[in-house]
């Protein structure tokens, strides 16, 4: 075996080993995972402007994209859904759960709540309809505004924003209620009540870095 | 010794030491299995990784010989076959197969020649983009000419701005005849490797790619044509018997009026960003006055007469020449990046024109795609364009791809002219002529 092979047969070897503890000690100890939006298996945002649009991020001139900045005011709900069975082994306790979010301007002091949604969403979902196919069905209030029917009548957190930058809320009770299935995992909804204006960067950004500054932590152990 | 050994009561039994020195291979797939079980655990990304391809045969795929294949158009109503050539091949641009009563196309193919202005003999045109008219023995072509475009446009050679961009072909003539062409001058952009051409299934508007703002050639667009009931462009309202308003149409692109009357807003830093492909790579309508077209930057969906919001963009992360196929009974988009080295395709979804939901990434190892996909309805297969092959995949009831990808060996060093017949129910891809 010549040295070169001899080097990467060493180095793969401690590599595998690394990974294979870490396997194994994933199983029997606490750990924390953090996630970004880049991990949300779906998505929308919904304008009461743009009554049909699944992705109303914002825009001007008669044009809308989905890419670069989320311009948030109170005409604006996000829809973020993050695989929460997906990323938790099974047999696990959720002991701790953050959300971050981190606007890079903002007018007034805008606050963002956010809640979890009840109605079931899909292709098609905007301010009007919350899917339009397979059929057309409606919210129970436009902009799935409807306490205990679109959404939850309590918000699960509340970002008051008197400055940009990063502002975490605890979201232990909403991961907790998806990862144990007492609530079926429809994601959140972020509303502002108050118009004010929030820009971030955009949740949904394949081409750029704006979906990693949308964070979820979780803190887990097993049972 | 190499450290690992002192470890290797975690691997299997039966995989020695001796045979993961011998097996690179071996060793790097388990230390890689290992390696994604510890990612998918903490780090799952939406992109779904398929395995890597088997070989296959498909039958409903009919390889048709047509040198330097770039795109490929069917006709179920007249029943032909049309493909259009790169400047590679210079024998003719468009070539135009009939299709016998079983779908099979004739082995000798009509040749036609598009024109270009005699200043640009030096120059080669080409075919970006073909649509047959749904009704009408109608075709249309949208050709490029290979006269350098930047922002700002260089000096250009005579008769570039009296190269003529759409042609119309009479397919009831044998062999077909030039009816016109038009869209010429400033408004339109040349040298460009993508165009999409489209009709709606009523024949009642004609979508053309690779327009820009008159002041500004960084800012581009596209834009759509009323047909009458002859299939000809509509740029002023004439109801004079057909020779008289080919007349007085050629005479208005003569002095560069053609403009569609509709054209998308322009957003040249996140939608029509300057690229090598033109303003809609692709364009495919959907329901009623409604389009689907895609840029470098991704999907775009255009309703011209939406008063509020015309223009949507949902980016994606292909990037370069981005081919799709939208489903004809599901919200299915499915995207590809027609770079050659690209190792994946996307699902997205659109409902009555509008782009909806996240889309879905899919990983194909080794898959280098270089065309456009195309589904397959009642077979519930998407097909994908490759470097000498087409990968295929199965799709579930609700048309996500499901099952393992095959391949399938085509003799092109890209597959790019790629179409379906819902007719025959048979898709075909054009290729290179065997030595």
């Amino acid at each position: 075996m010549s040295l070169r092979t001899q080097v990467i047969s060493t180095f793969y070897g401690r590599l595998s080993c690394v990974f294979m503890s870490l396997v194994f000690a994933s199983t029997v100890s606490a750990r924390t995972i953090t996630i970004t939006a880049e991990s949300c298996d779906e998505m929308a945002c919904i304008s009461a402007l743009v009554p049909r649009l699944s992705w109303a991020m914002g825009g001007d001139n008669k044009i809308n994209n989905a890419h670069g900045t989320l311009y948030f005011n109170s005409n604006t709900a996000l829809f973020l859904r993050f695989p929460i069975k997906d990323l938790i082994p099974k047999g696990q306790r959720i002991t701790k759960a953050e959300l971050t979010i981190a606007p890079n301007y903002i007018a007034g002091i805008p606050e963002i709540n956010v809640r979890r949604l009840l109605a079931e969403w899909g292709s098609g979902v905007c301010y009007q309809y919350r899917m339009t196919y397979p059929q057309k069905i409606e919210w129970s209030q436009p902009g799935a505004r409807g306490n205990s029917s679109d959404r939850a009548n309590k918000n699960s957190a509340t970002f008051k924003f008197s400055k940009v930058g990063e502002q975490t809320a605890d979201v232990t009770e909403d991961i907790e209620l998806w990862y144990t299935g007492a609530s079926p995992n429809r994601g959140w909804i972020f509303t502002m009540d108050i118009n004010n204006w929030a820009y971030f960067l955009s949740p949904y950004s394949p081409q750029s870095g704006g979906s990693k500054t949308w964070k979820l932590q979780i803190s887990f152990e097993p049972l | 010794m190499p450290l690992y050994t002192r470890h290797s009561s975690y691997l299997p039994d039966k995989i020695k030491l001796t045979q993961l020195r011998t097996f690179p291979a071996i060793r790097f797939a388990l230390i890689s299995f290992f390696t994604f079980i510890c990612i998918a655990s903490s780090w799952a990304q939406p992109q779904i990784t398929l395995p890597l391809s088997k070989p296959g045969i498909c039958n409903y795929i009919t390889p048709v010989m047509a040198s330097n294949a770039t795109v490929a158009a069917v006709s179920d109503v007249h029943g032909l076959l049309a493909i259009g050539h790169g400047v590679a091949f210079s024998e003719a641009h468009v070539s135009l197969f009939k299709l016998d009563a079983k779908g099979i196309p004739a082995p000798i193919a009509t040749q036609i020649l598009l024109p270009k202005p005699m200043e640009l003999t030096k120059h080669k045109n080409y075919v970006l983009g073909l649509a047959f008219h749904p009704k009408l023995p109608l075709l249309y072509v949208w050709q490029d000419i290979n006269v350098p475009y930047t922002n700002p446009v260089p000096p250009v050679p005579l008769g570039t701005l009296q190269f003529d961009h759409l042609c119309i072909l009479n397919l009831a003539k044998d062999p077909p005849q030039l009816i016109t062409s038009i869209c010429r001058g400033v408004e339109f952009i040349h040298n460009q490797g993508g165009g999409g051409l489209a009709i709606d299934a009523l024949g009642s508007h004609l979508y053309v790619p690779n327009l820009r703002e008159i002041t500004n050639a960084g800012s581009w667009r596209f834009g759509r044509y009323p047909l009458d009931a002859e299939g000809l462009p509509v740029v002023v309202e004439s109801k004079e018997p057909l020779g008289i308003r080919i007349k007085k149409l050629e005479d208005l692109n003569a002095a560069n009026k053609v403009s569609p009357p509709q054209l998308t807003p322009t957003a040249y830093i996140d939608l029509f960003r300057q690229n090598f492909y033109g303003s809609a790579h692709m364009i495919v309508p959907v329901g009623k006055d409604a389009v689907i077209s895609s840029g470098n930057m991704g999907l775009m969906a255009w309703r011209p007469d939406d008063k509020i919001m015309p223009l949507q963009g949902v980016p994606m992360k292909q990037a370069g020449q981005v081919l799709f196929a939208v489903h004809p009974s599901h919200p299915a988009i499915f995207v590809t990046s027609c770079n050659g080295t690209s190792e994946s395709f996307s699902r997205a979804e659109q409902v009555e024109g509008f782009l909806t939901l996240l889309p879905k990434q899919y990983i194909l190892p080794m898959g280098k795609l270089t065309g456009p996909p195309i589904i397959l309805p009642k077979q519930k297969k998407i097909v994908l364009g490759g470097a000498y092959h087409l990968l295929v995949m199965d799709l579930d009831e609700k048309a996500y791809p499901t099952g393992d990808p095959t391949h399938v060996y085509v003799n092109t060093p890209a597959a790019k002219a790629l179409v379906y017949s819902e007719k025959f129910d048979r898709a075909y891809v054009g290729t290179e002529i065997s030595k």
